[in-house]
């Protein structure tokens, strides 16, 4: 009874921690190209430029939502945009970077005892 | 001399050539592969001191993305894409026959669109015969840094480790011209959206790829006197502009927003459904891709951690599909070295030795350890498997020929002496690299390197 108590409580944290991820608040810094970018309005499922959304202008608050989208809320009404059409805060993140790589041949540096990035930038 | 040089130059002609060119010769079956893999590009590979990560479950995964594209575009590519073991976020085109995706960008691709979208845009380059307009110039590479630097212990080593990070920069960086790319990028759009996959991938890879590059090559600086000093031609001023001289150190990719800009433009013109498609999930998770990522936290800045994360790293099982890749073993091998560990470092390395599919970082080494032991049997049959597995290179040349020749291997120093004299063509400092080595093992000197 015990260990099934256990087991509920665990699942019910997994399920909390989950749609904790799920509704990750961040925060739009830039639409790239209004002009360019469609916005999803939900629940209708419109579409529509965003250039036309009157007043729209970052920073926005936004929670990720499935299929790498994020939505977010103006003038009261939900809309998606597609994660590649909008910069976030701490955009560096995207990937990790040449510095935090390892390079293909280590170069042997038993002054300092260290290992550098690949990346050029990183190495002197 | 002369009539050994004759006879040598000679040899080599009937040898067919001293360096193959990518793309062309032999193939051979690789398991997951639905297509012989190039063996000319795969030494390329290994010039770039990367290795091939031979997973078939990988593999089939990879080249099942390729057949959705080339499906989508309507016509075969006659090409594989093969998966290469660094970690960083790279894709480039050997030849039209070999992509290779770094296994950096399966690791950290947001979805299987992504992924499609980085070998669309490189099929681009295949589709539209670019890998001809652009020859990888492995050669010319060589010969500023040959030029440039001066013997001494240590010395050539250093131009390698050089040598190898210039051509794999030039090979992803500065290959091809802006048109290229962008022709690329409208081609990976409209066959992503045809293949059905998101063009939201697409924008996602190009912003990882500039995101990346920004800290692969340094930030573009004014001319720090390299113009001046070329003008006065001497292994000083060679050595200190080098990078400036074989383009190492410049991205021909437009800046990320000038990009994206152009991707977005040309959506317009995809059908609404095509253009709205989201992106899908996540690719598979691969044990050796898993791996090679997590190899990430060697890059350390002090001995401490370091250590520390060469412990936690061992005590991963390497994956089945990584054993024998000297991707994994020279880079251990490396990290004891740095931290001092030396029993543990040669450990490493004979297992790199023994491995196939070596790189010329690992030749390099091997060379070394085998003219210690004088063992001539074994160094004939290295050399004939270095020029097997990363093909008869000049950046292991002047040691070929210093072995040839100090260990009196005839057949070898013939051919040695062969590729050294037809390099004094356009390459002196190759030549007058060989004539170094050559003189130190006549004189029964110390190896320079």
């Amino acid at each position: 009874m015990r260990a099934r108590i256990a087991q509920a409580l665990f699942g019910a944290s997994i399920a909390l921690l989950g749609g904790i991820a799920a509704a990750e608040t961040v925060r739009i810094t830039q639409i790239n190209n209004p002009d360019l970018v469609e916005l999803k309005r939900l629940p209708d499922g419109e579409y529509l430029w965003a250039s036309d959304l009157e007043g729209l202008k970052p920073p926005v608050r936004a929670q990720r939502a499935p299929r790498n989208r994020l939505q977010f809320k103006h003038h009261g009404k939900t809309y998606e945009v597609d994660r590649g059409d909008v910069t976030l805060d701490r955009e560096q993140a995207l990937v990790v970077d040449a510095c935090s790589t390892v390079p293909v041949s280590l170069k042997s540096d038993s002054r300092q005892a260290s290992v550098k990035g690949a990346g050029e930038a990183c190495r002197k | 001399m002369r009539w050994k040089a004759l006879i040598a130059m000679i040899c080599c002609a009937l040898l067919a050539g001293c360096a193959g060119i990518a793309g062309t010769g032999a193939g051979k079956e690789v398991a997951g592969y639905d297509r012989p893999v190039n063996i000319i590009d795969t030494q390329y590979l290994h010039q770039m001191d990367r290795t091939l990560v031979q997973d078939q479950a990988l593999s089939e995964y990879i080249q099942g993305i390729r057949r959705r594209l080339e499906a989508a575009h309507g016509e075969p590519c006659d090409c594989v894409v093969l998966v290469d073991s660094f970690s960083g976020y790279e894709a480039y085109t050997i030849s039209p026959k070999t992509i290779v995706v770094s296994s950096g960008v399966i690791a950290q691709a947001g979805s299987e669109d992504e992924l499609a979208a980085i070998i669309a845009h490189e099929l681009g380059h295949v589709y539209s015969w670019d890998t001809f307009k652009g020859m990888f110039q492995d050669s010319s590479v060589f010969a500023v840094k040959a030029a440039g630097w001066a013997l001494g212990e240590g010395g050539y080593t250093a131009m390698l480790d050089d040598y190898i990070d210039d051509i794999s920069k030039g090979l992803v960086y500065s290959r091809w011209n802006v048109a290229q790319e962008s022709e690329a990028d409208v081609f990976a759009l409209r066959t992503l959206a045809k293949a059905g996959y998101s063009i939201d991938g697409l924008k996602m890879g190009v912003r990882k790829l500039a995101e990346y590059g920004s800290k692969a090559l340094p930030p573009p600086q004014p001319d720090t006197g390299c113009s001046t000093l070329i003008k006065q031609l001497n292994d000083q001023n060679l050595k200190a502009c080098s990078k400036q001289l074989t383009g190492a150190n410049t991205s021909i990719y437009q800046d990320r927003d000038t990009r994206l800009k152009a991707i977005q433009l040309a959506a317009k013109d995809l059908e609404p459904a095509q253009r709205r498609l989201a992106q899908g999930k996540a690719p598979p998770r691969f044990a050796p891709v898993t791996y090679l990522f997590d190899m990430n936290t060697l890059v350390s800045n002090n001995r401490g951690k370091l250590s520390r994360a060469l412990a936690s790293l061992e005590r991963k099982p390497i994956p089945p599909s990584l054993r024998g890749n000297v991707a994994v073993t020279n880079r251990l091998a490396m990290a004891h070295r740095i931290l001092g560990n030396r029993a543990k470092a040669d450990g490493y390395l004979r297992q790199s030795f023994d491995s196939p599919n070596r790189t010329i970082w690992t030749f390099s080494e091997y060379y070394r350890y085998l003219n210690d032991m004088g063992d001539v049997a074994a160094i004939r049959q290295a050399i004939n498997e270095a020029h097997t597995e990363v093909g008869p290179t000049q950046a292991l040349l002047p040691m070929e020929m210093y072995l040839a020749k100090r260990h009196k291997i005839f057949e070898l120093n013939l051919f040695a002496l062969a590729r050294c004299t037809i390099s004094v063509v356009g390459d002196v400092g190759t030549y007058n690299l060989c004539a170094a080595f050559e003189q130190k093992a006549q004189s029964g000197g110390k190896a320079p390197w």
